[in-house]
Formats: structure tokens, sequence, C-alpha cells
């Protein structure tokens, strides 16, 4: 039983400290669709670039199948409220 | 529901859950090019909007010379537009142009300034000659004149996600025509127009940008 109470407080931690890294832009786009990828291409680009900076590898496969599988999760970018007045 | 199996089904949720809990945000690889042209009524009120209903057929045509440039840059969604340069509220707006140059890959150089005259040294030019060449909007008098930013991939990624880095170059029309026809150098047109540089949503104080006065000799972009 103490084994058990011990799995679920790793269990939780692991989630809190997982949901505590994304950002509330991140929560709104999440909640926006029905799952995490938008396709099996998509969740191995997103793979592609996990870890320690990894640089960035995109082929045009990629750039099409993001179009046309319409995948999620915006490039950090400049707002247009940085630039522009109106 | 036997407490074996109750543990089980118990076990099965936990590592559902931790597994979630590890998957990468989703990153996505570029931007939408189809709705490149700000629809009119999302202008600001008053003159960007005038502008934008009364010349709605040279954003698209501006927008259509750009199509056989696909394979070098991308226009950002609603990159083409007339803004207000941030800190005029009240001046007149310019003609904005927005693209993602080299989709894919980052232009080449150690730094963000390196990479940023790289990229400007490449489609700087082209693209002010392409705003310049809509004739109707260079003898318009409501258009202050021009904004050409210029987007690329980042080195490295961030937190999974990818980065963006940018310049932006606002400049008034006869300087970008000077610029265009050859009649001032690069860096003479740079001292000129007003010039920024972000590291994904964040500025780069005073960005100085070394550009060769002749062409380094790389095909000009699109």
């Amino acid at each position: 039983m103490r084994v058990r109470i011990r799995a679920l407080l790793v269990t939780l931690a692991a989630a809190a400290a997982a949901t505590g890294c994304a950002t509330s832009e991140q929560w709104a786009e999440w909640r926006e669709h029905s799952s995490h990828f938008a396709s099996g291409d998509h969740l191995f680009f997103s793979m592609r670039h996990q870890g320690e900076n990894p640089t960035p590898r995109v082929r045009q496969r990629d750039l099409d199948e993001a179009r046309t599988q319409a995948w999620w999760g915006e490039p950090i970018v400049v707002r247009p409220d940085q630039l522009f007045s109106g | 529901m036997a407490p074996g199996r109750r543990a089980g089904w118990r076990g099965l949720a936990a590592a559902l859950l931790l597994a979630t809990a590890g998957l990468p945000p989703p990153a996505g690889a570029a931007p939408p090019a189809d709705d490149a042209v700000l629809p009119a009524d999302e202008h600001a009120a008053g003159e960007a909007r005038a502008l934008a209903e009364e010349y709605a057929g040279e954003l698209r045509q501006l927008r259509g010379e750009l199509t056989p440039c696909a394979a070098g840059l991308a226009v950002q969604r609603h990159g083409i537009a007339f803004r207000r340069p941030q800190g005029q509220p009240d001046g007149p707006p310019y003609l904005t142009l927005w693209v993602w140059v080299e989709p894919g890959r980052s232009p080449a150089g150690s730094t963000l300034a390196a990479r940023a005259a790289a990229a400007f040294a490449r489609h700087g030019r082209p693209l002010f000659a392409r705003l310049l060449g809509r004739s109707a909007l260079f003898a318009e008098p409501r258009v202050g004149g021009y904004a050409l930013i210029l987007t690329w991939l980042a080195p490295e990624t961030r937190g999974g996600r990818l980065v963006g880095e940018s310049v932006a170059v606002f400049a008034d029309k006869v300087t970008v025509a000077n610029f265009v026809h050859e009649t001032i150098a690069p860096a003479e047109f740079l001292a000129r127009a007003h010039l920024r540089a972000f590291d994904g949503q964040a500025e780069l104080a005073a960005p100085a940008l070394a550009l060769a006065d002749r062409p380094s000799g790389a095909p000009p972009g699109c």
C-alpha cells in the first residue's frame, strides 16, 4: 500500500512538473484541439525537436505536411503588436 | 471489482498520465500561406482601413507577384497590409510585407545580426522593389512608407518549440526608391531606415547589420 501511495505521489509530481512548464498560450492551444498532435507526421516532427535545444530539421516535406494536415504549435516569433501601432 | 483488478486499472491510469505528461509540445513547421493579405475590416479603423478597401486589388496583385517565389519565401499570415509602425499611432500607415525567408532552414551566420545581414542582403532589395513596384501606392500621399519584415528559423529550438528570428526595416518612400535604384548603398539605406531585430519575441538593443556595398555574389532572393 505504501508503495502504491509513493507511486501515486511520483505520478502526480511528474504531471504537476509537466503542466507547470506549459504557458497559457500552450494551454489554450491544447484545449482547442481534440488530440495532442494532428497526425503521426506531426508527432514525429515534434519528437525530432525534443532535447537540449536541438538544431531544427525542417524538410520541404514537413512544410507540405504541416499545411495539408493543419499542424498546430506555432513557432515563437515576434508579435504584430510589437512591430505596429495599428 | 476484485482488488487486484482495481489496482491494475489504477496502474494503467497512472501509466497513461505519466505518458501524457512526458509528451513533447506540438511543434508547427510553417505559417499558412493562404490568407496572406490582411482583410480590410481587420485593418485599424481610419486611414489604414480606407487604404485597404481602396487598394485591395493592389494588395492582391502584390500577393500574386510573390507566388512564384514560394520556394524561397512564404508570406506570413496577414503579412501584406497597411500598418503604422509602433510608436507612431498618429502617423501615416506603411505598406507592409512580412515574409518567412529560406523556409525550413536558417540563413548563414553565427549571430542573429549576421543572419539578419545575410537575409537582408539576399532579399532586402528585391522585396522592397516589389513594394515600390505598386506605383499607385507610391503615388498615394496617405501611404507614409514601406515596412519589410524578414523572419527565419533560428538555428536552435527552445523548449521543444521552433523559434523565428526577425529583422524589421521601416523606411519612407523616397529612401526606399533610392535603395532599390541603387543611388544609395545598403549601409546608407539602413542608416536612414528604422531597423529592429528580434530573437523570438525578445528585441535586440541597437542591432547593427554589416552589409557590403557591393553584391556578395550570392544570387538575389525573389
